[in-house]
């Protein structure tokens, strides 16, 4: 019997991101969170080329959405690596649940952290979910706002050009393309790491501090485009 | 009607992109970021509001040190500002050294010490130059580094000081720009940051670093297409711009040299030597002229602190650089109030 989910990539991604979260005193993450911080963290990933695993993302009714996300926290919970806070039933659309890392999703963290290549990913995972934090907290300020906690960050991906790209150009439930080269969000990671690399206040500066930075200005600008919609709306 | 998303995002970035421009050792982009959103969310939050420091409290930030502990309390914790002022502490003591992540030294917090006007914060600010000190009284919220202001907003819940995007000024326009800023000086002219006595019209020492300081922060917020530097380098000499401003489009060059009269601490530019001292920024500008071919504008800001604020002959220096702005843009510094002044001018003008 193997105790090892069926896909360790995208299994290491959740636990480093509610890592990050535990660490930030967030004692967990929604499902919806969760989705939206990957996807925003796959669609900036040509920041630093970093290597994700290949994950397909659909249009649902609620943005971008994997299957593939939402097997590998069950078997996280199933192996006791992640833990269901809350969970309710009563809105019949969808169901709410609630993640965070367990002592041994602690111990299994730690032990990745290891491995190069593995920080790296946590140090990228990191950032998303430590800026996907700020913001939500950001945008909860709105009196009008429906969401809760980490469920803001929705808003945001609702920016997002692919995401806004594949939602005009395709259907319910088609893929969105987060490798392609050509996409409006690669292009605009593209653009934007070359204004702040020509920046010469920044040149002494290591691919760390720039690609923080960079990463920064991303969400600027979703954080502003939603400010746009939400005046002309 | 002033959207709330827009005013916290202009007040997140223009404090993020400050710090990022200091250049603090050891510090990435996210810890500013988290600090910044610390910051801003604890001046807004209910806890403060309900509880505001009559004397404000100084914030000072040691990017250096790391205070957490198992006992250490994190300053940006809703409940902490409660207990401060329903102990009565913050009637004793006003300032707290933290961390970069909020945690609070909890020898310096019981150490009781007190920081109230600019002068003293700023003084203060040059002997901790690895930290940052934010000031924070009522709404507003300035940030000192190394003696100097380099933030300034002033109230977290208004952008009624700055100009929405679409109203900001292009630089082309400079001379209605100076002239608005002329108008809000006005008021500001009478701050006991560039006064060290009042009454005896006395400038502080170094007056010119915080109206440079004051210029730069107002222009940030007002100038929509130019990319703003304060003391910045001339382009083929070691000369110091004190205030350039560069069109984003054209890449065209605006500088400015501030200059000032009166009496301060330890100068005095007051009667005969008003003149010389207010000509010498013209010259520095024709210099600087000689270096920077992409120049299209240069302009002598002179702030006028003399009391008795007599016209200046500037036909006197001749030739006049064609790219000089003639005249010079004259800002008046009065300690009165408005009322004080409004008395003196009638009493002059009604005197016979």
């Amino acid at each position: 019997m193997s105790f090892l989910p069926s896909n360790i990539e995208i299994s290491n991604d959740v636990l480093y991101i509610l890592n990050s979260s535990d660490k930030k005193n967030r004692s967990n993450i929604s499902k919806l969170g969760l989705q939206k911080i990957i996807y925003l963290a796959n669609s900036f990933a040509a920041v630093k080329d970093i290597i994700l695993s290949t994950i397909r993302f659909v249009i649902e009714k609620r943005g971008p959405y994997s299957k593939e996300i939402q097997n590998s926290v069950d078997q996280l919970v199933a192996f006791g690596f992640v833990d269901i806070d809350f969970q309710s039933n009563s809105n019949k659309k969808y169901s709410l649940a609630n993640y965070s890392i367990t002592d041994a999703g602690r111990i299994v963290v730690k032990n990745l952290l290891l491995l190069n290549k593995e920080k790296e990913k946590s140090w990228w995972l990191d950032l998303t979910t430590r800026l996907s934090i700020i913001y939500s907290e950001q945008l909860e300020l709105d009196e009008k706002s429906s969401n809760k906690g980490l469920n803001n960050i929705v808003k945001l991906v609702y920016q997002d050009l692919s995401f806004i790209d594949a939602k005009e150009n395709g259907y319910f439930r088609s893929s969105i393309d987060l490798k392609n080269k050509d996409s409006l969000s690669f292009n605009l990671v593209s653009f934007t790491k070359r204004i702040v690399e020509s920046n010469e206040k920044l040149k002494n500066k290591n691919e760390y501090f720039i690609a923080e930075h960079v990463v920064i200005t991303l969400f600027e600008f979703l954080y502003s485009k939603y400010i746009d919609s939400k005046n002309a709306g | 009607m002033q959207d709330k998303d827009r005013i916290i995002s202009i007040h997140y970035n223009s404090i993020y992109t400050r710090l990022l421009e200091l250049d603090l050792p050891n510090v990435m982009p996210l810890e500013i970021k988290e600090l910044c959103h610390n910051l801003v969310l604890f001046q807004r939050d209910e806890s403060y509001q309900l509880n505001i420091p009559k004397e404000g409290i100084c914030l000072v930030i040691n990017f250096e040190k790391n205070y957490s502990t198992s006992t250490s309390r994190n300053i940006f914790d809703q409940s902490w500002i409660s207990e401060k002022a329903s102990n009565g502490n913050l009637l004793l003591e006003n300032v707290f050294e933290i961390d970069k992540m909020g945690n609070s030294h909890l020898d310096k917090a019981e150490a009781g010490e007190k920081l109230i006007s600019p002068v003293e914060i700023s003084n203060f600010s040059i002997e901790t130059s690895s930290c940052i000190i934010v000031q924070i009284i009522g709404n507003s919220q300035t940030i000192y580094f190394k003696g100097r202001p380099i933030t300034d907003i002033p109230d977290v819940f208004s952008l009624n000081m700055y100009r929405s995007y679409n109203y900001k000024i292009p630089v082309s326009e400079y001379i209605k720009i100076l002239k608005k800023y002329e108008n809000y000086f006005e008021k500001r002219g009478r701050k006991s940051i560039f006064w060290k006595s009042k009454a005896k019209y006395l400038l502080i020492d170094s007056p010119e670093v915080h109206f440079i300081d004051d210029m730069y922060n107002w222009l940030c917020r007002n100038v929509s297409n130019a990319q703003i530097d304060e003391e910045c380098l001339n382009a083929s000499s070691n000369d110091r711009l004190d205030v350039r401003l560069t069109e984003l489009t054209s890449g065209h060059l605006f500088i400015f040299e501030v200059k000032w009269i009166g009496k301060s601490k330890g100068s005095n530019y007051d009667g005969k030597t008003a003149f010389k001292r207010a000509i010498s920024g013209v010259i520095q500008l024709e210099n600087y002229l000689n270096e920077e071919s992409n120049c299209v504008m240069a302009g002598l800001v002179l702030y006028d602190a003399r009391k008795d604020k007599q016209e200046l002959e500037w036909n006197k220096h001749s030739p006049w650089q064609e790219k000089i702005h003639f005249p010079p843009f004259v800002i008046a510094l009065n300690p009165e109030s408005s009322s004080t002044l409004a008395s003196e001018k009638s009493r002059k003008r009604y005197k016979h």
